[in-house]
């Protein structure tokens, strides 16, 4: 298939424009500094944007050595990140994380890849490599009038460079311990003017390690994380000025993870397409995406719960037009339409579907050269439904799912620069958080050995809201190689989806409900210097103080204290780094060995990481890079002792 | 900020030209390939003379990056017209007293006109006004752009200021 677009894009008539996508390149070369368009939907200098972002830079992941995404936003401030395995993980921005249950929109070049069957992110099934990325930007605070719904505490747009502008050409290979063994590819292939493509092939795979207690049922089904990746991206421009971007990519991905207090085994395949189009007209720069993902997970395994099988599908079609009017107002409107259907093994076949209707406005209005305000607002309303026989043991008939769950996010922001050193920024948001298809509609029979109850399936949960406030202040250095923030925020989640007992029809059983909510308040402080040469570093504070009002079995279970230091030094033709992070104690899962495992709530203990790095840069086009990730090993609140890893990278660039 | 000529007291600095070149490529229907620009100059005013003559060096060595190669043309501000040809025009600094004949000529001609003396965008006689520092900014006048029939593309109205 790549062979056929990359023959098509090649006989496509040349543009004589140059691309009417947000070209960051270009633009970045203009202002001298990053540029985004994650924070609004319009494209703006990242100084300049209402929100509090963080963003990473192509140079910042070179020289940080990591080799996946999850380890590099954890040293971010106010980031935290939960591991079920070496490799799977969940991030969570400003307090409340819980395993799969993502509250964090992530976005690969905008596209959403929030999964409705499980409401969460798997990180390793994303068909996108380090060394492909351009930039990736963290923005904190609730987004969904902009993003969508479930982008109630932030939002994580990875973008990819453009393969027709910059390209890629990279071979990378690593061992390390714990039978470590990664393999990467990257092409692109110029297609003349404003034309494109990249091709990208990666294998991962490890030894698994750092699961605190083996069991015999577990050896039945734990298998080592595997993943293996292809991906292509092609970009051109046309004469009318418009610009087009086709996507393709495969993940096989086997991993696990823990989920309500149980180890999870699962094999996930998924195959996106993607197009979109975007070109400037009479009324304004319109936008327009699409994209169907197939997420297969031909088993899940679990311990207590026995094996299923899931399948899910979404088509996911978003527009959007993007105007000015005189000089200083700015809007975007938006509109999404998302189907999604989930056939499980647990509905015997059956099938959930959720079609969803959304439609947003962004105004945009600047006060003056250094003052300006946004405020946006989106309804989303999403119609649920079910077909087929339903679970074994059903609560509810099909017809209990004939209705729809809806709400309204608004995002308003006032950013000033104050100083020519001090831009200060003030935000609310209200998001909207939906439950997962897995919430409404998904039974789950314990087997035997552990009670034989029932989770059962509830389609009246309602969705919960996320108010946001925040207050930001950043200052300059040295001319702004070095900046120094302080942050102040206060998260309030309206509902939170947890099990409870019921009695549905004279049956106890245990439900998916909605259940109080969580309130977060925090403060970050953090410096940051960036320099391509000599010393860079960064370090940051968190305080995060979570009160959850109900306890679900992991009440309060944050770190109040989160502390990360990097500094890195370039001379010559080397790199070297290091990486520390300090954890205050709090509490975890704890599993108590035996023929029935039981998983209980315990302390987790105060801990430090060191994670140091040297590179080598051995001429023009080969890198060499030696990694060692937590010196000493620590156990994370979930079911995850992270052991010391050793890798060794050798990267080739053509 | 290096000026392109120290000894002149008012310069346009090496950041500023890199700024007005890149700006070219941001027009709706950018140029492509060989494109003349008018280095617009009084040789009476030594101030534009030297700055006219260092943008000049400095584009002539087509380091600053654009998508256009940029080829410059010492343009003096009285043989505008002989000129039909160059559709974009550097405004070299302390070129005050042209500023309206310049305008009436990028009107007329349909030729867009780029300053580092933002004094002459904030009077709407120049279409573009640039400063390097201590941060980018470019700013646009939308009624000398509009009235030279000018466009640039939505994506950059959005990231600069417009009066």
């Amino acid at each position: 298939m790549a062979f056929a677009v990359a023959c098509l894009l090649a006989i496509a008539p040349a543009g004589r424009s140059r691309a009417q996508g947000l070209d960051y390149h270009a633009y970045e070369q203009l202002f001298g500094e990053p540029v985004t368009a994650s924070a609004t939907g319009k494209p703006e200098r990242v100084s300049e944007t209402p929100v509090q972002m963080d963003v990473i830079t192509a140079e910042d992941i070179r020289r940080s050595g990591v080799r996946d995404l999850p380890t590099l936003l954890r040293r971010l401030g106010a980031v935290d990140v939960l591991r079920g395995s070496s490799t799977m993980a969940d991030v969570g921005i400003g307090g409340f994380i819980r395993s799969l249950s993502s509250r964090v929109m992530v976005t690969i070049n905008d596209r959403p890849v929030y999964s409705d069957l499980m409401g969460a992110v798997l990180w390793p099934t994303l068909a996108v490599e380090l060394p492909e990325i351009r930039q990736i930007e963290v923005i904190k605070g609730a987004q969904s009038a902009l993003y969508g719904f479930n982008a109630v505490d932030g939002v994580i747009n990875i973008v990819t460079f453009a393969p027709d502008t910059d390209p890629v050409n990279v071979v990378q290979a690593r061992i390390g311990n714990h039978a470590r063994r990664d393999g990467t590819a990257i092409a692109s292939i110029g297609l003349g003017e404003g034309r494109g493509i990249r091709l990208t092939a990666a294998t991962d795979h490890a030894g698994d390690s750092g699961l605190v207690v083996r069991t015999p049922l577990d050896a039945a089904f734990r298998k080592d994380p595997n993943r293996r990746s292809f991906a292509f991206d092609g970009r051109w421009s046309f004469t009318d000025g418009g610009a087009a971007r086709i996507g393709a990519s495969h993940t096989d991905v086997t991993d696990r993870t823990v989920a309500y207090n149980a180890y999870f085994e699962a094999r996930v395949v998924t195959d996106v397409v993607e197009a979109s189009y975007a070109r400037d007209s009479a009324v304004g720069h319109w936008s327009a995406d699409l994209s169907y993902t197939s997420m297969d997970l031909p088993w899940v395994a679990s311990e207590p719960t026995g094996q299923q099988t899931n399948r899910d599908r979404l088509l996911d079609i978003r527009l959007s037009d993007l105007f000015k009017l005189g000089a200083d107002d700015s809007f975007r409107l938006g509109s999404e339409i998302r189907h999604d259907a989930l056939t499980s093994s647990n509905l015997q076949g059956g099938t959930l579907t959720g079609d969803l209707l959304a439609g947003s406005v962004m105004w945009q209005h600047r006060f003056s050269p250094d003052w300006s305000m946004v405020n946006a607002a989106r309804f989303d309303h999403d119609a649920l439904g079910r077909s087929g026989p339903g679970g074994r043991v059903d609560l509810f008939g099909n017809q209990a799912f004939d209705r729809a769950v809806m709400g309204t996010s608004v995002n308003s922001a006032l950013v000033g620069r104050i100083t020519g050193e001090d831009t200060l920024r003030l935000a609310f948001g209200r998001g909207l958080k939906l439950p997962s298809l897995t919430n409404f509609g998904l039974p789950v029979r314990f087997l035997p050995r552990y009670s034989n109850s029932l989770l059962s399936e509830n389609p009246n949960l309602p969705a919960a809201s996320v108010d946001d406030l925040r207050l930001a202040w950043d200052h300059a250095l040295d001319g702004g190689a070095t900046v120094a923030r302080l942050a102040l925020f206060h998260d309030a989640t309206s509902k939170t989806v947890g099990p409870v007992a019921a009695v549905v029809a004279g049956r106890p059983v245990l439900m998916t409900a909605s259940t109080a909510g969580v309130v977060t308040n925090g403060m970050e402080l953090g410096l940051l210097h960036r320099a391509r040469r000599g010393w860079t570093w960064q370090a940051n504070y968190t305080l995060d103080r979570l009160h959850e009002h109900r306890d679900q079995g992991l009440r309060d279970s944050l770190p109040e204290h989160k502390i990360n230091l990097e500094a890195g030094y370039a001379w010559e033709d080397w790199q070297a780094g290091l990486a520390a992070a300090y954890r205050s104690p709090t509490r975890g899962l704890v599993l108590q060995a035996g023929p029935r495992p039981i998983v209980t709530v315990g302390n987790i203990k105060a801990h430090s990481e060191l994670s140091p790095h040297v590179a080598w840069q051995a001429g023009d086009n080969v890198r060499v890079d030696l990694t060692a990730e937590n010196l000493w090993p620590y156990q994370d609140t979930l079911l995850q002792k992270m052991d010391t890893r050793y890798y060794l990278s050798i990267t080739i660039s053509y | 900020m290096m000026a392109l000529w120290p000894q002149s007291g008012k310069a346009t600095t090496l950041n500023e030209l890199k700024v007005e070149v890149r700006v070219v490529d941001f027009l709706q229907d950018p140029p492509r390939g060989r494109t003349p620009v008018a280095i617009v100059y009084d040789p009476q005013i030594r101030a534009s003379f030297d700055d006219a003559v260092a943008m000049f060096i400095h584009l002539q060595d087509q380091r600053e990056g654009g998508k256009a190669q940029l080829f410059p043309i010492l343009t003096d501000v009285r043989t505008l017209a002989e000129r039909p040809d160059v559709r974009i025009g550097f405004i070299a600094q302390g070129m005050e007293q042209h500023y309206g004949h310049i305008f009436d000529y990028a009107r007329d001609h349909h030729m867009l006109t780029i300053s580092a003396d933002l004094g002459c965008v904030r009077k709407a006689q120049c279409m573009v006004g640039v400063a390097g520092s201590p941060r980018v900014e470019v700013i646009i006048s939308q009624q000398a752009a509009s009235a030279g029939g000018i466009a640039f593309t939505e994506a950059f109205r959005m990231m600069v200021t417009e009066n």
